[in-house]
């Protein structure tokens, strides 16, 4: 139906009246289409572009004379951004903030994503930080997070945990995580650590209400990291680690219950159900049970899916 | 099927919110359409209706292991054929269960996951069963033409948008086995393509705007834009040149007749797109537009290289820095037909000035008895302000 249709049968049940409709009506013929979002979406493209086809230029023209101009557009773009951002900054408060500049949280980005070309490279071709490895990752993870907190940026604080993470060693983009070589038992402790600090992290902004709405963000990437971290341990080291991971799932759907977010609810559900299937069937090795078991356990979440309004005593 | 005053009443309510975001109804308005189209359909959120459909899908796949469990002495020491009996039982009576889901629900489930998921389960396992009675090869005519008749009920009685989606594209499948039969047919491949996706576009177009078929609205919705890309495909140089290769078999792929022809298609197709984007002031063809536009790139670079992958995706990703800003720049205030105005929020005050102010040009306010909020600002309008 189109909204012209819907606008009379509002008029024929009497809940507008007939100059409202006309008004919608010219409304909806004259308003011109945003592509407010569009638009961002492409600043956004563009910006990623841009850094991703960097990155790849400075090491393939490493051995030329070119590289040396183009280390230094590297900086000077990094710079230019980051001062533009920095003069369009607005006084420092513990909520958000919005920046009546269009451009301002732009800058900001693209500043830090050139400074990470950049510095990497510095340490690559000149080892500035030495053999100090875990220096060249946590500097910028600490200066991205100073300036996620001053600036308000939440891409920024995504690009500060990421680099926290690397400094771990780990990997944290949502569809990446999984490359992490979790038969590495350090490396399952370090991520679990880390997603609970990033977790303990959303929980201090909420109590203390700095910046409560990054809080989402930490449990986001830190829940999502220590839950399948925990998962693939469960599966690769010990069936121990389900004391960890379920706990976690059942944090997610109490955080969907709180929030309403029902994304947390469906990852809560889904890791907690491959988890806890594995351990229990892990033991057994008879082919009918794990087919009685599949049956029985997946209607018993499509009932949940289905009613889970009133199980949780959500109202939407 | 589903109950079609439900359906109707959804769609109003659907309607009724865009209106409200937009700042065309208030808050009272909504709240009496939602009361005088009342749907009484499971209302759950995206994430919720994954979950659906991935454990829905499970539970199904698992009943019939627990059937081969029970049967299997008898279905795997005969010929396939018995297997297909089964499959078909099992497809007839997941139909059943869905003509009836209200009765085993206590939710009634429109889209929910669930539905979804048993029609899709049953719909295949129908088809898969036919190809064992009638030992049909994978990909023949016979067998694709059984696969849309299928889909083609299915879709008609149930309305689902993916299905309309799956059979127009396996229509075009149909197309394409009986055109390379014929030496001719071959040849003219691209351009009946074209011509399909061009009926099928305009098709979904007129049912999309008739009223009396609501219930196929969203359906037809979808299909409109995947025949928007499907008629471009059509013409795309690199999908002409890389089909025709694949149904000669000569690899690498070689020049093909009429090849200035797709080229023009590949290049004006995406500016025809943003024209129209323009012309119908419509969100779809614009992105298809500019996703297009993208790919006649990809296309052109597909054979001519131009500079290195670097380079170019350096510059690339500098001119889309520079046009976004220019454009944000310039839609500051609305030109072409397009403006750069946040999308309303609920209630946005933009849009609600914008509406006050026609009403208040129109109408004086004590005779539309409609109060927005704000409405009392005078003049101006939303440019200024964003």
């Amino acid at each position: 139906m189109t909204l012209k249709n819907i606008l009379n049968h509002l008029l024929e049940k009497a809940i507008i009246d007939v100059p409202q409709r006309d008004a919608a009506q010219t409304h909806i013929e004259n308003r011109p289409l945003s592509v407010h979002s569009e638009l961002r979406l492409m600043l956004l493209s563009g910006i990623s572009l841009f850094c991703g086809g960097l990155g790849m230029l400075i090491y393939k023209h490493i051995d030329t004379i070119g590289h040396q101009a183009i280390i230094a557009l590297i900086a000077l773009v990094s710079l230019v951004t980051g001062a533009f951002a920095y003069s369009k900054r607005q006084p420092y408060t513990d909520g958000a903030i919005q920046n009546p500049s269009t451009f301002a949280d732009y800058a900001l980005l693209l500043s830090c994503m050139t400074f990470l070309i950049l510095e990497g490279y510095l340490q690559y071709q000149y080892q500035i930080f030495g053999t100090k490895y875990g220096l060249a990752t946590f500097i910028p993870a600490l200066l991205f997070f100073l300036a996620a907190y001053r600036f308000d940026h939440k891409g920024v604080l995504t690009m500060a945990m990421t680099a926290l993470a690397t400094w771990a060693g780990l990997t944290i983009a949502p569809l990446d995580i999984t490359k992490n070589d979790f038969s590495n038992i350090h490396l399952v402790w370090s991520a679990i650590g880390i997603g609970l600090f990033l977790i303990a992290i959303g929980v201090f902004s909420e109590i203390k209400n700095i910046k409560a709405h990054f809080s989402y963000s930490y449990y986001m990437l830190g829940g999502n990291l220590a839950v399948i971290a925990s998962l693939a341990a469960t599966f690769a080291h010990s069936k121990w680690f389900w004391l960890i991971m379920m706990p976690l799932c059942m944090t997610f759907v109490w955080y969907a219950r709180k929030t309403g977010s029902h994304l947390f609810l469906l990852m809560g559900v889904i890791y907690g159900y491959i988890g806890t299937t594995y351990v229990l069937l892990s033991s057994l090795n008879n082919a009918s049970g794990i087919i009685y078991y599949g049956f029985a356990s997946c209607f018993a979440i499509v009932l949940f899916f289905t009613n889970y309004k009133k199980i949780l005593n959500v109202h939407s | 099927m589903y109950n079609k005053q439900s359906v109707f009443n959804e769609q109003i309510q659907a309607g009724a919110s865009d209106l409200h975001t937009e700042g065309m109804l208030t808050d009272e308005q909504l709240k009496n359409t939602k009361q005088a189209f009342p749907s009484d359909f499971y209302q759950s959120n995206p994430f919720v209706k994954i979950g659906l459909f991935i454990f829905t899908t499970f539970v199904i796949f698992f009943i019939e292991g627990i059937l081969a469990l029970l049967f299997g002495e008898l279905l795997f020491k005969g010929d396939e054929r018995v297997i297909g009996f089964a499959q078909l039982i099992l497809s007839l009576i997941l139909f059943l269960f869905i003509e009836n889901l209200d009765n085993f629900s206590n939710q009634k489930l429109y889209r929910a996951g669930t539905d979804n998921a048993l029609i899709y389960t049953a719909c295949f396992s129908l088809n898969i069963s036919l190809v064992l009675l009638f030992h049909f090869t994978d990909f023949s005519i016979a067998n694709v033409s059984l696969t849309s008749l299928i889909i083609g009920i299915a879709a008609w009685r149930y309305g689902d948008v993916f299905l309309s989606v799956f059979l127009a594209g396996s229509l075009n499948a149909l197309l394409f086995l009986i055109l390379a039969k014929f030496p001719f047919g071959k040849a003219i491949l691209p351009f009946a393509t074209m011509l399909y996706w061009a009926i099928i576009g305009l098709a979904s177009r007129q049912l999309k705007q008739n009223n009396g078929y609501f219930y196929w609205h969203d359906a037809a919705d979808l299909l409109e834009t995947v025949a928007l890309v499907g008629f471009y495909a059509g013409g795309n140089y690199w999908v002409v040149r890389e089909c025709s290769a694949n149904l000669e078999n000569q690899y690498p792929s070689v020049q093909i007749p009429f090849a200035f022809l797709f080229w023009f298609f590949t290049i004006t197709i995406p500016i025809l797109y943003l024209y129209a984007a323009h012309h119908l002031r419509e969100r779809k063809f614009l992105i298809i537009s500019l996703l297009c536009m993208l790919f006649s790139i990809a296309t052109y670079r597909c054979y001519y290289s131009v500079m290195p992958s670097e380079v170019a995706l350096t510059l690339s990703g500098a001119l889309l820095i520079g046009l976004s800003i220019f454009l944000i720049r310039q839609l500051k205030t609305p030109k072409w037909g397009f403006s750069d105005e946040a999308i309303a929020h609920k209630n946005n005050l933009l849009e609600t000035l914008v509406v006050s102010q026609i009403l208040k040009t129109q109408q004086t306010p004590e005779n539309t008895g409609v109060t927005f909020g704000g409405g009392d600002t005078g003049g101006g309008g939303a440019s200024s302000e964003f």
